[in-house]
């Protein structure tokens, strides 16, 4: 599960992040120094400007243009240095953060996948999802330039802060001595911005599950003619978004514009005080004229910081979130080389006192055994929340009991190694998941180590054994068929058809599949139960089985009930027991002789 | 078909970059233009009171601080007031405070104005997306992922007005810049020509710029899409990966299009690597040009020092705002793809809400017949493509008919044509002999429930009724016709009624079944004359399924149906049934009669032959 935890610090943020992302501090030191050198440069106007005013423009004996030129070829000297320095930095920092974001991204998705099938409901994969991608793109612009100019601007304050004290310090603390109240005040309003722009997002997210929701019911819609009851509500949500963005923007508009009333008194200020320094001739003309602009370019990086840091928080949000999912503990773990593979050849299943609660949830398997021969068949019969699909899930090893063991031949799934355990053991789910491309691309996830030409001769092969190759013929394009998003250029009974295909070319000995329950057309549906009795043939199989024959053609059936195994035996004995099948086998009678 | 025009207009861009750019604009001034006149105004009084505050600095140095330190007479304005070297400074503080204030009013009120102008702007996106949503075509919805509305209202209408954040500023920073030419030309015109020379410099740099990084900013985002929709895709199909061990092979697909897109996001920084910097470095180097000529035209006595001081500081006030039409063109060739995207769903979105005028009788069940049509349905580029052709069909009034075909035999179609979702190319279909295309209200005499259930996040009322003033009364009478009243009574709470329980988004809290039993008592509530049900009832539970249409059968007074659905026992409800293969109608009769003239359909009713036996499966029980 992902754990839920306190927000950590800023500090531990940052710890966490440099080492799962080790690219981003890489060479960092120099890219800082060179940050400096490069704010270094841009603090050079404003000193030339002194210096060409008080010895170039007003030397006692007129204008000295040999010297203003001089500081003019000094300065733009530095300029372009700097400039080429700031280009360096730019070019180090992109680099550095486009690295370490992939590695940061390729990590959270491989963690992802490691996760355990708990986590990866259907909720949380949207959310995953956004975490590799959406929350990934928030930090890129921390890192690339919210980052990098955050840096760039502090690092040009503090120079500017610098310089400004070694002209006077009494000048300087008075420019910084305006902006401390200012910097309470944005302190004050800054969680007031956040909370806007919050309200906006959350506003957002309202609107888009309403929009869904409408486009999921277009034809309903349209067809009750009630299109313009359907538009006011969208209308509604974005009056709401608007709204709130007003009153963001009202919040943030008034803590930009304390800034330029900062700027303003420390310029005013600086010039009322510096010139009656130099009354009494404790500054020059040129160190007064000098301080206007350095108020200037303090206050310039200043804004510009509190600009940001709004971005800048949402940055961190995002990049907590995914260092959250980086972290996620992973509780289906492999054993790798230190596990133990499964004797060759045909190997059976043992369920021992096996209970399973799931995080937060009531007891669904409360110490179920069970023996499985290797080749025979189990048909798992129950109503819905008997624990049919968590015992299967357990069998396919998406994690592990509470309580209990389960082995495959023998050896305990926690130590068989995750490779040997998918290969040996293969799960059809009731939905045919297919990935976008071709059938035939979608077969070699079956056989990754095929080539193109073994795939396409096995994959026929496979067909042929399992009666489909009429199907596959009558789809066009034969194996080069695509499929589309999800599959979902075939119906759901073909997207069935390609899972039971990609089972078989695994030939795994152990077999876990769940019975569709929902109505598909009946000539795909007799494929199905044809090729499944092809695919079953021979292997060790557990079914949750929706049907009669299904349970009549296993070698075992086992009912189920509130997470207990309530009858073991075969079709045969269990019709005739008296118990929870009989009763169902005699509604079952009593229903085909309609 | 004629519903274009009127909502879509002001999204139409053509011709050159600046011509689209200067679209873009337009449209956001025409959508708020009090606001943008406010903030841009603003703007304005700013930047005329920025360069007022850069030339008075210099005719303070010279007036005041020059004469101060110096020993001479107090000049200007100042030296009128007063001689006091102390009291004149003063005076000039406070008179560059007050302008400082007066500016940071002026920064509130433009950004505030701003602000909520592209506020307004942005709503007009969403508003003009969330109008067509129901106007597209619903071959639009098949042919474009939902995630095309959802980032059209979300990213695309917020790229959409990203240039215009820097707008109003910008466009105020043009009367900045005239007001710091005519302030340089008044100190010297040698000056201003040295100082005005950053203006092209600055603009031509940014024209290379876009060039340069348009292609490669689009290749990054294209590479982005592509990375997303691997991760959505992979984790989707999560259980499937880890069934067949496929980990390591997803994670080395998703590397291969994480790394592509790290490598073209390098290419896409390093450009910008080295144009902000020239951008920094453009300003500065022009105050080093002023400080030169500044000191030849000082030289020649043609200028004061203060007059100097001023030029140097106008140029690096000025910065800034050349900086934001940058930022402007910058975020300009992002901006005109999202606005496309939205003029493009603007665009699509032809279907007229209420397209028919002649009203048909509400008595009794309807008739509908189907005369030699050509059904097509949109394609969603506004295509008409013909699915099935030559139907011809006579649906009696009171009476069930069931659509039977294989998948994609074109059996939706049919039934769609009947709630005008789907239209004839040729021939007609007629309800009580009336072309149903000009029927006035179709949606009081035709009911169709799709395969998707649409419940949305409002009360169970609400997604009964959808706003139309039916009682309670008749309300409980639908889902108690729908078999989905136990349902709903046991979301009651107390005193409050189950009608009044809120259902969550999409439905989340109710199964497949009960989603569609509430969508067939939305139905039912309309006491429609006709009721098309389009494999509505696969989820539902088969006996309640058997309920429900034996129930409609039944009833006095009770509408036409026409049924799609895949269960033998809900087929052999139908008094008619209509064989339905590769786009044609290939019979239509009973049951008995198919069976012993249609061979194709024999060959179906085998294959159904296994549903019996589920049949049996699923009404004893087995159905866990």
């Amino acid at each position: 599960m992902v754990r839920m935890r306190n927000r950590p610090s800023l500090a531990a943020t940052f710890r966490r992040g440099f080492e799962v992302s080790p690219e981003m501090t890489k060479g960092l030191p120099l890219t800082l120094i060179l940050a400096t050198v490069a704010a270094c440069g841009r603090a050079a106007i404003p000193f030339l400007t002194q210096r060409v005013t008080d010895g170039g423009l007003l030397a006692k004996d007129g204008v000295n243009v040999a010297l203003v030129v001089h500081y003019a070829e000094l300065g733009a000297a530095i300029l372009v240095v700097s400039s080429l320095v700031a280009w360096v930095v730019r070019s180090r920092m992109v680099t550095a953060a486009e690295r370490a974001l992939s590695t940061l991204r390729v990590r959270a998705f491989a963690h992802v996948h490691r996760l355990s099938v708990l986590t990866q409901n259907a909720e949380q994969r949207g959310h995953y999802v956004s975490r590799v991608t959406g929350d990934v793109d928030v930090m890129r612009d921390l890192m690339q330039w919210t980052g990098a100019a955050m840096i760039v601007s502090t690092l040009e304050m503090l120079i500017v802060f610098g310089v400004m004290v070694a002209y006077s310090w009494v000048l300087a603390l008075i420019v910084l001595g305006c902006f401390i109240p200012l910097s309470v005040a944005l302190a004050l309003l800054q969680p007031k911005v956040r909370t806007a722009f919050q309200g906006v997002r959350t506003r957002m997210a309202d609107l888009l599950g309403r929009t869904s929701e409408q486009i999921v019911g277009v034809a309903t819609i349209r067809s009750y003619g009630v299109q313009e009851r359907m538009r006011g509500r969208l209308r509604d949500d974005i009056g709401g978004i608007l709204a709130a963005e007003k009153r963001a923007s009202v919040l943030a508009a008034s803590t930009f514009s304390m800034t330029v009333l900062g700027q303003s008194l420390a310029t005013a200020l600086a010039l009322v005080v510096g010139t009656g320094l130099a009354l009494g001739g404790h500054l020059t003309v040129g160190t007064v004229v000098a301080f206007a602009f350095l108020v200037y370019m303090f206050s310039g990086p200043l804004m510009w910081i509190i600009e940001m840091l709004a971005e800048m928080q949402r940055a961190l949000v995002g990049w907590r979130r995914v260092l959250e999912l980086v972290d996620a503990e992973v509780t289906v773990s492999d054993p790798g080389d230190d596990g133990v593979e499964p004797p060759a050849g045909r190997i059976g299943v043992s369920v021992d006192a096996v209970h399973l609660t799931y995080p937060g949830g009531p007891e669904v398997l409360r110490g179920l055994s069970l023996e499985l021969e290797p080749g025979q068949r189990l048909a798992l019969v129950g109503q819905t929340g008997s624990g049919k699909t968590s015992l299967a899930r357990l069998l396919s090893r998406f994690f592990d009991p509470s309580e209990g063991e389960i082995r495959l031949g023998g050896v305990d799934l926690r130590n068989v190694p995750t490779h040997a355990l998918r290969r040996r053991l293969a799960v059809v789910p009731q939905e045919g998941f297919l990935f976008d491309g071709t059938i035939r691309d979608n077969l070699a996830y079956a056989l990754p180590d095929a080539s193109p030409k073994e795939l396409g001769r096995a994959a026929t092969a496979a067909f042929e054994e399992l009666g489909l190759s009429a199907w596959l013929a009558s789809t066009g394009e034969g194996l080069d068929t695509p499929v589309g998003t999800r599959g979902e250029l075939l119906s759901a009974g073909e997207r069935q058809l390609v899972s039971i295909a990609r089972a078989y070319l695994r030939d795994p000995d152990v077999l876990i599949l769940d019975e569709a329950t929902s109505a598909v057309d009946p000539a795909t549906e007799l494929r199905i139960s044809r090729a499944l009795e092809a695919l079953m043939a021979g292997r060790t199989s557990i079914v949750i089985a929706h049907r009669l024959s299904t349970a009549e053609r296993a070698d075992i059936v086992g009912v189920m009930e509130s997470g207990n195994l309530v009858e073991l035996g075969t079709h045969r004995e269990l019709a005739k027991a008296g118990g929870t099948y009989a009763q169902l086998y005699d509604a079952w009678v009593a229903q085909t002789r309609d | 078909m004629s519903a274009r025009g009127g909502r879509a207009s002001g999204y139409a861009l053509e011709g050159s970059f600046t011509r689209k750019a200067w679209g873009v604009v337009l449209h956001a001034l025409r959508t708020e233009p009090r606001r943008f006149t406010v903030s841009i105004t603003a703007a304005a009084f700013f930047g005329a009171l920025t360069v007022l505050f850069g030339s008075m600095l210099g005719e303070i140095v010279d007036d005041v601080v020059l004469p101060a330190v110096n020993g001479g007479a107090i000049g200007g304005p100042w030296g009128e007031i007063t001689q006091d070297p102390r009291d004149a400074i003063l005076l000039a503080g406070g008179a560059f405070l007050a302008i400082g204030v007066l500016n940071a009013v002026l920064v509130a009120v433009r950004r505030i104005a701003q602000g909520w102008a592209v506020a307004g702007v942005g709503a007009r996106h969403r508003r003009v997306v969330a109008d067509a949503l129901a106007s597209l075509p619903l071959g639009w919805h098949r042919s474009n992922p939902a995630g095309r509305m959802l980032s059209a209202m979300s990213s695309d209408s917020e790229t959409a007005t990203d240039p215009l954040h820097p707008l109003a500023f910008t466009l105020g920073s043009f009367v900045m810049m005239i007001a710091a030419g005519v302030s340089l030309v008044r100190i010297d015109p040698w000056i201003a020509l040295a100082g005005m020379a950053v203006v092209p410099a600055i603009l031509v740099v940014n024209v290379i710029y876009e060039r340069v990084i348009t292609p490669r900013w689009d290749r990054g985002q294209s590479l982005r899409a592509e990375v997303s929709t691997i991760a959505h895709e992979s984790f989707e199909g999560g259980t499937i990966v880890k069934a067949l061990g496929a980990e390591d092979r997803e994670t080395a697909r998703f590397r291969v299009a994480a790394e592509g897109l790290r490598d073209a996001d390098i290419r896409v920084g390093r450009t910008s690597a080295w144009f902000e910097p020239i951008m920094d470095l453009i300003v500065p180097l022009g105050s080093v040009l002023l400080m030169v000529v500044g000191a030849y035209r000082a030289q020649a006595g043609a200028v004061t020092v203060g007059g100097v001081v001023s030029a140097i500081y106008l140029i690096t006030l000025l910065a800034v705002p050349i900086r934001g039409i940058g930022w402007v063109l910058g975020q300009m060739p992002q901006a005109l793809v999202a606005f496309g995207r939205i003029g493009s769903i603007a665009d699509a979105a032809t279907e007229v809400d209420e397209p028919g005028h002649i009203a048909v009788a509400k008595e009794g069940a309807g008739r509908l017949t189907f005369e030699g049509a050509d059904i097509g349905a949109d394609d969603g580029n506004g295509v008409l493509k013909v699915l099935v052709r030559d139907v011809t069909l006579r649906l009696e009034p009171g009476t069930v008919t069931a659509l039977v075909g294989a998948t994609g035999s074109g059996k939706s179609t049919v039934a769609m044509a009947a709630a005008r979702l789907s239209r004839p190319v040729r021939g007609t279909v007629r309800l009580d002999g009336t072309d149903i295309a000009s029927v006035a209200a179709l949606g009081e005499h035709v009911a169709l429930v799709p395969q998707a259930s649409f419940v949305f996040g409002s009360t169970v009322r609400d997604n009964v009724t959808l706003g139309e003033p039916f009682g309670d009364e008749a309300v409980w009478e639908a889902l108690r016709a729908a078999s989905v009243h136990h349902v709903i009574e046991a979301l009651g709470e107390g005193d409050a009624s189950g009608l009044d329980a809120v259902l969550e988004e999409r439905g989340m809290n109710l199964s497949g079944g009960q989603r569609q039993r509430i969508a067939i008592a939305r139905a039912l509530v309309r006491r429609p004359r006709v009721l098309v049900l389009d494999d509505a009832t696969s989820a539902v539970d088969p006996r309640i399924e058997q309920g429900i249409l034996g129930e409609l059968r039944r009833s006095e007074g009770g509408p036409t149906v026409l049924i799609i659905a895949y269960r033998l026992a809900s087929i052999l409800l139908a008094d008619r049934i209509i064989h339905v293969d590769s786009g044609h109608v290939v019979d239509a009769g009973t049951h008995e009669e198919l069976l012993v003239r249609d061979a194709g359909y024999r060959e179906l009713v085998t294959a159904y032959e296994v549903d019996t036996q589920r049949r049996a499966d699923e009404e004893s029980g087995w159905f866990g």
